[in-house]
């Protein structure tokens, strides 16, 4: 008996260990793989930091106008880059807050900056003074990331951090990285805020909405506020929490009657009670009624609703419904920010979605400019390329959420339709946008 | 000597060339790949059946792909009209070809202007695929929620500027981590990061979220929150 178990429990040994080494040597190589991937984003992060503190310094000694510009390209380009970069590291989002985000308005700044030299502006001394403090920071961000580089480099095993068997290790490194990582991101807090017209400026994270009328009511109100506007038998309520968002907001669902619990949710805004968005999560499995008749469906619902001379600019089919996006005429300007989306479902014409959050966000009574440009002189801005088809008088947001009164021209060019847009002061052109026709309908970008 | 050098140099154009001739024809060739004419029922070989796959991909078709233009095919090609906003004939013409994604008459690609070929549907089932391993228990406006989490950190200068840069940041989501995320989504998932792309928010501009039952990083609980949906906290 003891003859035979011996060979047999060594088989089984060796056949055991062979597995053990080759899953060992398996790890080896993926542990490697997964390191050398931070270890490149690491190593592009300094070079993309160090590029845009060449580029700073480039700057503040640029004469012209013609090398200024792909200087602050290639802050742009560097800056997105690099942000890109860290963002591949595993590092906790608390500690790369406000790296990320230097990094961002950087290049977002440096693209603002881009456009006002090409149109022939020159850089005041605050900008010239912003972008030294901001080259500091560079410089700060730099020489910090190389020294963290030197410090975790070869003993930072990040790959490592789920494997159990080294978890004390992986603590440790782990410590070591997010730490300093974290001085570093400390240090960044209080770089000069950024006065720009971008995408990511800070004046688009604090926005107060501008459209809220009234005086704050309670709770048990928007209950009452949600029902009217549901305008249907309302078999159970309840409110499911209240909504601390860009506008202060009670959450409530409302059951109605002859459907098994499917409630449709509302926010109301606590001031001033008004109706921020609804969705109706019911599924709609037929098509029964045409676009045409959604879309009185959705006109009639608008105006029930006291929303008066809007018009319907844009539609997009998905799933049984189809989204139109409305926006207020006044006087003949058509106010894009001031955007409402309702969504039909197609098999009976109910309304099963509404967003006016933009609506409330930036509806307030302005005072629209005097067009300087004539429809005619507009045109001629046009590229002759575009097959011009209709124009109109628009309001339109810009990246850093300004608005700007603007023609726009709606055309075709080959067989794609675009949207171009030019300032009725100066002529300039402000946006262009593209019609994407998707398989749920057309989308702009 | 020198004879011998002007033929092999003759030679080695001679080869260059007919590399260059067969280069140019396989690029001529698999240009004019995607190219397709009217079909209409009774119509049958190659192109039905690329028509027939693209169907059944974007799930208007549910047959075989036979390459036979029959009755499904039919129903599917007037299926798609009507989804699309096309005239119902039940005929692939132009408009229906590029509305499929063919090119109609593509003899040069770079001479002409061609029509754009731009999706979101990759984005769509990226992110419906998120929220399918997040959220799959959630009513419906809390997966609306999830996606609406990923587009405000798109917009925030603080977070990656994609959607897949957002979604497979290192420890961002843990159903990116467990490997959940790769299950195939619902149909209310998709509809839900649909609603989300195009700009429906139910967190009032949400940054991050957890569910208070399962938290692992603490830090979280310094943020400030906005809604709670469902089971999942949303704080910003």
């Amino acid at each position: 008996m003891k003859r035979i178990l011996t060979p047999i429990l060594l088989l089984v040994l060796i056949a055991a260990g062979t597995w053990g080494y080759s899953q060992y040597k398996q790890q080896i190589s993926y542990h490697r793989f997964l390191q050398a991937q931070y270890d490149r984003s690491f190593y592009q992060l300094i070079d993309n930091v160090e590029n845009i503190q060449t580029s700073m310094g480039k700057l503040m000694v640029s004469g012209s106008d013609k090398t200024m510009v792909p200087i602050l390209d290639e802050i742009w380009r560097q800056s997105f880059s690099g942000q890109e970069h860290l963002s591949q590291l595993p590092i906790g989002q608390p500690e790369i807050d406000n790296t990320s985000k230097f990094l961002t308005q950087i290049g977002d700044y440096s693209y603002s900056l881009t456009k006002k030299v090409a149109s022939g502006y020159k850089l005041s001394k605050e900008e010239l003074d912003t972008i030294k403090k901001l080259n500091n920071y560079a410089a700060f961000l730099g020489k910090n990331l190389q020294d963290l580089r030197q410090k975790i480099q070869g003993g930072y095993e990040l790959g490592n951090l789920r494997k159990k068997g080294t978890q004390k290790m992986a603590e440790i490194d782990n410590k070591i990285l997010n730490v300093s990582m974290n001085t570093v991101n400390q240090g960044m807090t209080n770089y000069p805020t950024l006065i720009y017209d971008g995408p990511f400026s800070e004046s688009l994270a604090k926005i107060t909405p501008k459209g809220l009328t009234g005086t704050d009511i309670t709770y048990d109100r928007a209950l009452q506020i949600g029902r009217q506007f549901l305008d249907k038998p309302v078999e159970a309520e309840n409110k499911y929490s209240p909504v601390n968002g860009k506008i202060n907001a009670y959450g409530i669902e409302i059951y109605i009657s002859g459907r098994n619990n499917i409630p449709i949710y509302l926010n109301i805004s606590k001031k001033g009670g008004h109706v921020l968005w609804m969705i109706d999560q019911r599924t709609v499995s037929k098509v029964n009624i045409s676009q045409s008749q959604a879309l009185n469906s959705a006109k009639k619902f608008l105006k029930n609703r006291g929303f008066e001379d809007f018009e319907n600019t844009y539609s997009m089919k998905a799933d049984g419904t189809i989204q139109f996006n409305f926006v207020p005429v006044e006087n003949h300007v058509r106010i894009y920010p001031d955007i409402v989306k309702i969504k039909v479902a197609l098999d009976n014409g109910d309304i099963v979605g509404f967003d006016a959050t933009s609506y409330y966000l930036n509806h307030t009574k302005r005072d629209l400019a005097k067009p300087k440009l004539s429809v005619e002189q507009a045109k001629e801005k046009v590229s002759s390329n575009l097959n011009i088809e209709s124009d109109n008088l628009v309001l339109i947001p810009t990246d850093g959420g300004k608005e700007v009164l603007a023609y726009e021209f709606k055309g075709t060019y080959g067989s794609d339709t675009y949207y171009v847009y030019i300032n009725v002061l100066d002529g300039s052109e402000e946006k262009i946008l593209k019609v994407i026709k998707t398989e749920q309908g057309s989308l702009t970008m | 000597m020198k004879n011998s050098f002007m033929w092999r140099f003759k030679l080695s154009v001679a080869v260059i060339m007919i590399f260059a001739t067969g280069l140019i024809c396989y690029n001529g060739f698999t240009m004019t790949e995607s190219t397709i004419s009217n079909l209409y029922w009774g119509n049958t070989g190659d192109q039905v059946s690329k028509v027939q796959s693209r169907l059944r991909d974007w799930g208007y078709y549910k047959g075989n792909v036979d390459g036979f233009f029959g009755v499904k095919t039919w129903l599917a090609v007037r299926k798609f009209q009507a989804y699309n906003g096309l005239n119902i004939t039940g005929i692939v013409d132009d408009d229906t070809k590029v509305a499929l994604g063919f090119t109609t008459n593509a003899q040069d690609i770079a001479a002409t202007y061609q029509s754009s070929s731009v999706t979101t549907n990759d984005d769509a089932y990226l992110l419906a695929m998120l929220i399918n391993g997040e959220a799959r228990g959630e009513p419906f406006v809390g997966k609306v929620a999830v996606g609406a989490v990923v587009m405000n950190r798109v917009r925030d200068p603080r977070f990656p500027k994609t959607i897949a840069g957002v979604i497979f940041q290192p420890g961002a989501f843990s159903a990116v981590d467990d490997g959940q995320m790769w299950l195939p989504p619902s149909s209310e998932s998709l509809k839900a990061a649909r609603d989300a792309i195009s700009g429906w928010d139910p967190t009032g501009g949400a940054l991050y979220y957890y569910n208070a039952m399962k938290v692992s990083n603490y830090w979280i609980f310094d943020r400030p929150i906005v809604t709670q949906i469902g089971r999942h906290i949303f704080a910003r």
